[in-house]
């Protein structure tokens, strides 16, 4: 892809970073945002080598464009961190793609990322109802909140328990910024979302020809997170081989790559987390009991959203601080009528879908400075009558650019973006093709 | 995709994994000048000097200029520090054919003098080596029209 690309004004209207390399890793595009994001200019970075600009923990061991290049997947939503021109470390979210010539071949990469900064930087008015990124003021939290101060000296292992949306990873993230480790790697595994196969090698690493597709040496992930912080992630999605090779890094902090017999030894504290009933897992023998004492040293369990819904007023106000930034739009509040509706919701999918919701609201109230009732979805509102109910624009009234931004911001997953806009994966597929979007 | 993972692996200097990529890609494309230049300084870097002595004749049989105007002009170029790392001050006046070999090869990326210094140093050993007779005429030649040109 070229700058002179047709699609360059597309790219250039998101708030995604984006950015397109050739095949000896030079840049050969660079968006607006992305610009704006590692402050530097097209003139600037055009031609350069990305690793000499990005400067980023993972250009030298996992570049996520050779990732994407050996394993054949796509990469999203990967955290990591790039130096800006004055220096700064800023922490991103990056997805990365192979781009092909006609013939099949890679002829480069393209990266998207978006700066994590913006979203966990919390203003003044919400600090005193935060901690670490973490918002509410309901007792069960708070609680959460000391115990992370308790354990900030501790370089014991964590396990943390929760329903899927209540913010674990939040508060792996606490607990890691807290902690004397907070300056040493931090490394995030999603056990889940790894296939089985390929576990092993990711977290202890391979030697060249160890298995079929092993073609150059790899360090893992807990090599990387060496005197510092590794997060399991759905840990109880482990099989059963690789939780006996995980106990034993955690009895003597030994292990070996994949087709050596080296035995290297690391220095890694561990946060785990799983979102199923891990007591059922042990007793189905899914789930080692001894890997289980192990990691439960310091045991915390997120309540689900809706055993603490004192806090849904805090995190209204911090998701409408959030999304005013990213849609760049000023809506100061929430209707007491659509509070309402949301303090008597139930919350299965917890804070995740509370931020789904709110940027669904955001979407939808086009002309208005406060979420109404008429914003939320329509499996909430139902038997509902809104009052402003003429300011809210229809689904039909999306603008090709609110659509593409929110499609950016899902991975461009139509399911997911029908979703939160509350129609069928169709209708999207549809409002893409009628706005000519690529 | 071996093309690009084996630029990936040369840019950070792991050359073992970079010469098994560009090895297959070259398998794909036997002209790419832009591989062939990478894979020599890898198989110099890793000791296997007969393969890059060969690949380095082959390129300056089909195109002199590939190497002395090449690719790291402009861009990071890792021979200078190949040298370093192979250069033995010691080595000097000893008759090490491929030892002098190497050093010629690396210098043509840089320094075309420099890089005849060390070639001739090698005939100097083995005079009866035909092909580093044509080597050195090559470039003995094309420093020659160089020269002439800059003169212009």
């Amino acid at each position: 892809m070229s700058s002179e690309t047709p699609n360059k004004d597309i790219l250039n209207s998101l708030s995604e970073g984006v950015v397109t390399i050739d095949k000896n890793f030079k840049f050969t595009f660079i968006n607006h945002a992305a610009e704006k994001i590692i402050g530097r200019t097209r003139d600037d970075v055009i031609g350069k080598i990305c690793k000499d600009v990005f400067d980023s923990q993972l250009c030298e061991t996992e570049c996520p464009i050779t990732l994407v290049l050996n394993t054949g997947n796509n990469i999203y939503n990967l955290n990591s961190r790039i130096r800006s021109k004055n220096g700064k470390n800023i922490p991103i979210t990056l997805n990365a793609a192979i781009l092909k010539n006609c013939s099949n071949e890679p002829i480069g990469g393209i990266l998207s990322f978006r700066n994590t900064m913006v979203e966990d930087e919390i203003p003044s008015v919400l600090s005193n109802n935060q901690y670490y990124g973490m918002i509410g003021k309901s007792k069960a939290i708070k609680e959460i909140f000391d115990t992370i101060s308790e354990i900030s000296n501790s370089d014991a292992s964590v396990f943390i328990y929760g329903e899927t949306g209540t913010g674990k990873e939040l508060i792996a993230n606490a607990i890691q910024k807290s902690s004397q480790r907070s300056s040493r790697p931090f490394v995030k595994v999603n056990c889940a979302a790894i296939p089985h196969q390929l576990l092993a090698s990711e977290l202890f690493g391979h030697v060249k020809g160890s298995f079929t597709d092993a073609r150059n040496d790899r360090i893992g992930r807990f090599e990387l997170a060496n005197l510092g912080t590794i997060f399991l992630d759905e840990i109880a999605e482990m099989p059963l081989q690789m939780q006996t090779q995980l106990l034993r890094i955690l009895q003597d902090g030994t292990f070996e790559r994949l087709g050596e017999s080296t035995t290297k030894k690391v220095d890694v504290r561990i946060i785990a987390a799983t979102n199923i009933n891990i007591e059922n897992a042990i007793a189905q023998k899914l789930f080692r009991s001894d890997l289980f004492f192990r990691l439960n040293v310091i045991p915390i369990k997120v309540p689900p959203l809706r055993d603490r819904k004192i806090d849904i007023n805090y995190l209204i106000d911090y998701f409408i601080y959030k999304y005013n930034g990213i849609y760049k739009k000023d809506i100061k509040e929430i209707d007491s009528d659509a509070l309402d509706i949301l303090m008597q919701y139930d919350w299965p999918g917890n804070i995740r879908e509370l931020e789904n919701i709110i940027e669904y609201a955001f979407i939808r109230s086009k002309k208005i400075s406060s979420i109404c009732l008429c914003g939320l979805p329509a499996y909430l509102i139902e038997n509902h009558k809104c009052k402003n109910d003429e300011l809210a624009p229809n689904i039909s009234e999306l603008q090709s650019d609110q659509l593409i931004n929110i499609l950016e911001r899902n991975n461009w997953n139509q399911s997911k973006v029908a979703e939160i806009l509350g129609i069928h994966r169709t209708t999207v597929w549809r409002k893409i093709k009628k706005f000519g979007i690529n | 995709m071996s093309e690009m993972l084996g630029n990936y692996y040369f840019l950070i200097h792991n050359y073992q994994s970079a010469c098994y990529e560009l090895e297959n890609a070259l398998e794909n494309d036997p002209s790419n000048n832009a591989i062939q230049r990478k894979l020599i300084l890898c198989y110099i870097k890793l000791g296997y000097v007969v393969e890059g002595y060969s690949l380095f004749h082959k390129i300056l049989t089909t195109n002199v200029e590939s190497i002395v105007h090449c690719y790291f002009k402009e861009n990071p170029c890792p021979c200078l520090e190949i040298i370093n790392e192979i250069h033995d001050p010691n080595n000097e006046s000893k008759s090490q054919r491929y030892y002098y070999i190497s050093l010629g090869i690396l210098w043509l990326y840089c320094d075309i003098d420099r890089s005849l210094f060390y070639l001739n140093k090698a005939k100097f050993d083995s005079d009866s080596d035909e092909k580093l007779t044509e080597i050195i005429n090559l470039i003995s030649n094309y420093a020659e029209k160089l020269t002439i040109n800059s003169e212009k």
